[in-house]
């Protein structure tokens, strides 16, 4: 750690839980209210996707373009193995309004739609600019953290505690607690009927979510998430 | 020598107004923060050269038997 940070990181942890469950959860209740996506399904198949930074009545994007204006860039690249995508924000020396620009490098529509809800999260997330990673030897903490995997070290910056903990929002947001039963529902039944095809993979292009991030959702001893 | 590239475009963008970044990492073989960083600066660069795409479209579809499937699982 290039500086030093004074703070009780379990709490600090579960403050930041709390609020990007709550922001992401609230952001999904516009979102689906207007573009008419129902939060408590019939059936399964009327869980769609629900739009990141689609044309669409409203988007996470534009939800974040209410706050600030808000950018997001196609990076063209072709050797992109690690950062698929990232958040900046700047403020204008002697000026208030901030903007965000966020770059994503991806072509998987469905991992662009992940990583976009994870960045855009940051948006809502820091107000105050507690967590902001602004300087140098803050950046470098980061990447480190982030490189070495954040639960590495007992104790975390808030800078790395955010960035984490806007993975939850992306998927609190893109997966909402309501859908959950009956896409595990739905999983069953595909497997009861299909076994030699991947359930999983055929509820993610339902509702355009990576595969992995669906399965881990849907486990059914799990606890947390 | 990325280091120093590295700081000095992130002390361009300070001196830009950039107040705070944050980045969706990858963990994987090989990563290091050297290879982050070289990534960040590839895809700064690509932008500044104009070199950008439309946003990705889904390209796949549920075969019908399976959407089926779907539309008939309830509560």
């Amino acid at each position: 750690m290039t500086e030093q940070h004074e703070f009780q990181t379990p709490s600090l942890q579960e403050f930041y839980l709390r609020l990007v469950r709550e922001t992401a959860e609230g952001i999904q209740r516009r979102v689906c209210d207007a573009c008419g996506i129902p939060l408590n399904p019939k059936t399964a198949s009327e869980c769609q996707p629900i739009p990141v930074f689609e044309e669409a009545k409203l988007s996470l994007l534009a939800s974040a373009n209410i706050k600030a204006p808000t950018e997001i860039k196609w990076a063209t690249s072709y050797s992109h193995e690690y950062v698929l995508a990232y958040f900046k924000r700047y403020r204008l020396p002697g000026e208030r309004r901030i903007r965000n620009e966020i770059v994503v490098t991806t072509n998987n529509y469905c991992v662009a739609r992940f990583f976009a809800a994870k960045e855009l999260m940051h948006c809502f997330l820091d107000e105050d600019g507690h967590t902001s990673t602004s300087s140098i030897g803050l950046v470098h903490d980061l990447i480190d953290d982030l490189v070495a995997g954040g639960s590495l070290s007992q104790q975390r910056a808030p800078q790395t505690i955010v960035d984490e903990i806007a993975w939850m929002g992306a998927v609190y947001y893109l997966i909402p607690d309501s859908w959950v039963p009956i896409l595990q529902s739905a999983q069953s039944a595909i497997q009861l009927q299909r076994p030699d095809v991947n359930s999983t993979l055929h509820l993610a292009q339902q509702i355009r979510v990576p595969e992995n991030v669906l399965r881990v959702r849907l486990r059914r001893d799990r606890t947390v998430v | 020598m990325t280091a120093i590239t590295f700081d000095s475009w992130l002390q361009g963008q300070l001196d830009k107004g950039l107040v705070d970044i944050k980045f969706a990492i990858l963990p994987g073989k090989g990563v290091c923060s050297d290879a982050v960083q070289d990534e960040l600066l590839a895809a700064e660069a690509a932008i500044e050269a104009g070199f950008l795409k439309s946003a990705p479209q889904p390209t796949s579809r549920i075969p019908e038997e399976i959407a089926s499937i779907i539309a008939s699982t309830g509560h």
